[in-house]
């Protein structure tokens, strides 16, 4: 699977550096929404399927709330290292990291205080979706299924859901929407207390 | 984003709801994996396809690249990290009874 995703993902570069022409850009947004929507449908019917996935998250209640928390704390930890190793503050690196793979927002957000932070937010949010998806059915396998989550912060309730619900099985895909989610709305909060330490 | 998650969320219920309920029959679900493979690569191709449209981020991959990358590996490690930490900490009881009930199905 990992293979044939890098072939996908290479080819549709490749095609839109050098093939498609500029005009099919406005009509890709609704492409990736039915392509995302028809996903989803799919992930829906297999978790409806398993009978028993409604019973087993009552079982972890409240404790699926870990990996958000934990995917919050290990990006911003992440972040700080690596800003620091790239000669910014500790706080500027956690807001990096705080953008949890929400790249439009992290980088619009940071914008506001440097255009190199925003740029470096866009780059590397864009990059962690695209680890991401390439390395979940390799975490999923060799380290674990919620570690498989971990991985795509805010988009696994989106864009790497269909490849974490492939790679692990339902329950595990009710916990990356309900990590997606709460990400989603731990993003703005995030990076802005990051920055406040500015 | 809001309108697009509630999107989301209502075709995510209603494919639980037709998958519970059985509405298809066994023949539909046999393909939903070759469905959700192929749904997932051209997906893919489609998100490749608008990076290589954008001209911004087609520009900046060699500026800022590798400090990007940087901090793409290191959120994505200490989140696998982290997650494998709480993991430890707190739900190995959980997901060990949760495991045995499975067992018995």
């Amino acid at each position: 699977m990992s293979i044939n995703i890098l072939i996908a993902i290479v080819l549709g570069v490749l095609a839109g550096v050098f093939v498609a022409p500029e005009w099919i850009y406005a009509y890709t947004g609704t492409w990736v929404d039915i392509g995302l929507c028809l996903l989803l449908l799919f992930v829906g019917m297999d978790i409806g399927k398993s009978k028993n996935v409604v019973q087993q998250i009552k079982e972890i209640g409240y404790k699926a709330l870990m990996v958000p928390i934990m995917v919050a704390l290990g990006s911003i930890v992440g972040g700080m290292i690596a800003g620091v190793i790239l000669g910014f503050a500790p706080h500027e690196g956690g807001a990096l990291g705080a953008g949890f793979g929400w790249y439009s927002l992290s980088a619009v957000m940071l914008s506001q205080y440097s255009s190199e932070l925003g740029a470096l937010a866009f780059m590397s949010n864009v990059l962690r979706e695209l680890i991401a998806i390439m390395i979940v059915p390799l975490v999923a396998k060799y380290i674990g299924y919620l570690e498989a989550v971990s991985t795509g912060g805010a988009t696994s309730m989106d864009t790497t859901l269909p490849v974490i619900a492939k790679s692990t099985d339902s329950q595990t895909a009710i916990i990356s929407f309900i990590t997606g989610i709460t990400l989603t709305i731990l993003t703005p909060f995030c990076v802005s207390l990051m920055m406040s330490f500015h | 984003m809001d309108g697009k998650l509630l999107l989301y969320l209502g075709v995510l219920i209603i494919g639980i709801i037709i998958g519970s309920k059985d509405l298809f029959g066994t023949k539909v679900y046999s393909k939903l994996d070759k469905g959700q493979t192929l749904s997932v690569l051209g997906l893919l191709f489609v998100m490749g396809l608008r990076i290589g449209l954008d001209k911004k981020i087609v520009a900046s991959i060699g500026t800022i690249g590798i400090g990007a990358g940087l901090v793409a590996i290191m959120t994505v490690g200490f989140s696998i990290l982290f997650v494998w930490i709480g993991k430890k900490l707190f739900l190995e009881k959980s997901l060990k009874k949760v495991e045995v009930r499975d067992n018995e199905y």
